[in-house]
């Protein structure tokens, strides 16, 4: 596993299953990114999006639309009043890299964290699930933003397509 | 700040209003500072209803944020009038309420443009929340069904609407009008999105001791409203001559609440909490406020 983490955030990079949702993706959608609903209590009947989804997808389909975003249906959206700003399960195809999407989110964040005040802390919750040939890869990180854009900087690409940690 | 003919009109009347508000409010005049406002708000009513459809969108964004300027000072004059009447409660809530406006304005005013006394009453406003008991706040998460965007009536989760939630159209911010919710749950949280959704104290609570101090100092009147930008905490030592006074069955100096024979009596030397009311963060001049038992 690949991890980083500084002192109010974590990061983890770490071999996922597979799942069929991922792979119905991969083989149906060959390019861009997809943001999916998820369930918060573990039940699969109580799927919802998370809470910062279509500003998110919307901002994205303004300010680069190059990168082609889709949403998946969902019934739900999941909201929660805690200063968390909680980013849906992104899966990305392999034209768009990982740093490209966090990036994304980071600038995404600028925009939306702005009026903030000082001793205001928010924090991020984010999830990504993305190929490296046939080895599914899992990335999470919560945190602040500061963590992210820090744990960007330090988070080497190159080593995404590693094989996983023994 | 503004580029609009209207605006910058409206700005330049209600200017010399804000200003003598907060003078007056400097001065306890609260009835006078609510006046000024008031007028304030006479003007921008003005100014709002003379627009038309054919104004441009900025005419109607620079007069939103217009009025959100002037209903940051209403509820900062509102935060104080409470703070000095003893209303602790209530005067958290309106420290909320203005701080919301902060956000909206720090929001859609580029930085460079922020007048000082946002940015003062920001960090003031930082030191003001430390000295409440708050700490815990009630959370609540759900499953919200379809949100209409309160801007164009569609549903505000799908690409059917082109407003982004939090994003100023035509004098109007962007929300999401939702017609169900299901509760999944009520946390506990030290980071809540809004800071109201506390546990009810008496406004006489032992809890409320530190800001009913602040309040004391204002009404004595030793200190102003805006003679101060921030709040610190220390631990400074209790000198030897107060320790010396102090009996095996005192309460511990240290603020325990203990006995002192059961805390502090064989450590050489103790330290007691202790609260800062900084007037100027720059020189660090300040005033002292003791932390009660």
């Amino acid at each position: 596993m690949n991890k980083c983490e500084n002192n109010d955030s974590q990061l983890r990079v770490e071999i996922g299953s597979a799942s069929d949702e991922f792979a119905r993706f991969l083989s149906d959608i060959p390019s861009g990114v997809l943001l999916v609903p998820t369930s918060p209590t573990g039940n699969p009947t109580e799927l919802a999006l998370a809470s910062e989804t279509y500003s998110f997808a919307k901002w994205v389909k303004k300010n680069s639309s190059d990168v082609l975003l889709n949403v998946a249906d969902s019934p739900a959206v999941r909201v929660l009043r805690g200063a968390e700003y909680w980013f849906p399960l992104a899966f990305l195809a392999t034209d768009v890299s990982l740093p490209i999407y966090l990036n994304l989110v980071a600038n995404y964040l600028y925009d939306r964290l702005r009026g903030t005040l000082h001793h205001d802390s928010p924090v991020v919750e984010l999830e990504v699930l993305f190929q490296d040939d046939s080895t599914t890869k899992r990335f999470s990180y919560k945190g602040s933003v500061a963590g992210l854009k820090a744990i960007i900087k330090k988070f080497d690409p190159n080593r995404v397509m590693d094989p996983p940690d023994v | 700040m503004f580029s609009t003919p209207q605006a910058l009109h409206c700005l330049s009347v209600i200017d010399p209003y804000l200003r003598i508000a907060v003078v007056q409010l400097d001065d306890l005049s609260f009835p006078s500072a609510r006046h000024s406002l008031g007028l304030a708000q006479e003007q921008i009513f003005a100014s709002r209803t003379s627009l038309s459809v054919e104004h441009g969108d900025a005419v109607y964004d620079e007069l939103f944020i217009l009025e959100v300027l002037l209903n940051a000072h209403i509820d900062y004059v509102r935060y104080w009038t409470l703070l000095l009447s003893g209303s602790y409660g209530k005067s958290w809530i309106a420290l909320q309420d203005f701080q919301d406006h902060l956000r909206i304005l720090f929001r859609f005013l580029p930085s460079i443009t922020q007048p000082k006394f946002l940015k003062f009453i920001e960090k003031q406003s930082a030191g003001l929340e430390k000295l409440y008991p708050f700490a815990v706040f009630c959370s609540i998460g759900g499953l919200a069904g379809t949100a209409t965007c309160s801007i164009c009536g569609k549903p505000i989760n799908s690409f059917e609407c082109d407003h982004i939630a939090g994003n100023l159209y035509r004098g109007r911010i962007a929300q999401g009008l939702v017609s169900s919710f299901s509760v999944r749950e009520v946390s506990l949280t030290t980071n809540p999105l809004d800071k109201r959704c506390v546990l009810q104290l008496n406004d006489d609570a032992v809890q409320f001791s530190l800001v009913r101090h602040l309040s004391e100092l204002i009404n004595s009147p030793t200190l102003t409203p805006l003679q101060f930008d921030s709040v610190q905490f220390r631990d400074i030592p209790v000198t030897k001559k107060e320790l010396a006074m102090v009996q095996r069955n005192d309460k511990c100096p240290c603020g325990s609440g203990d006995k002192f024979k059961k805390c502090c009596i064989d450590k050489t030397s103790v330290t007691k909490k202790h609260v800062d009311i900084v007037q100027n963060s720059e020189t660090g001049q300040c005033f002292r406020l003791q932390l009660p038992a």
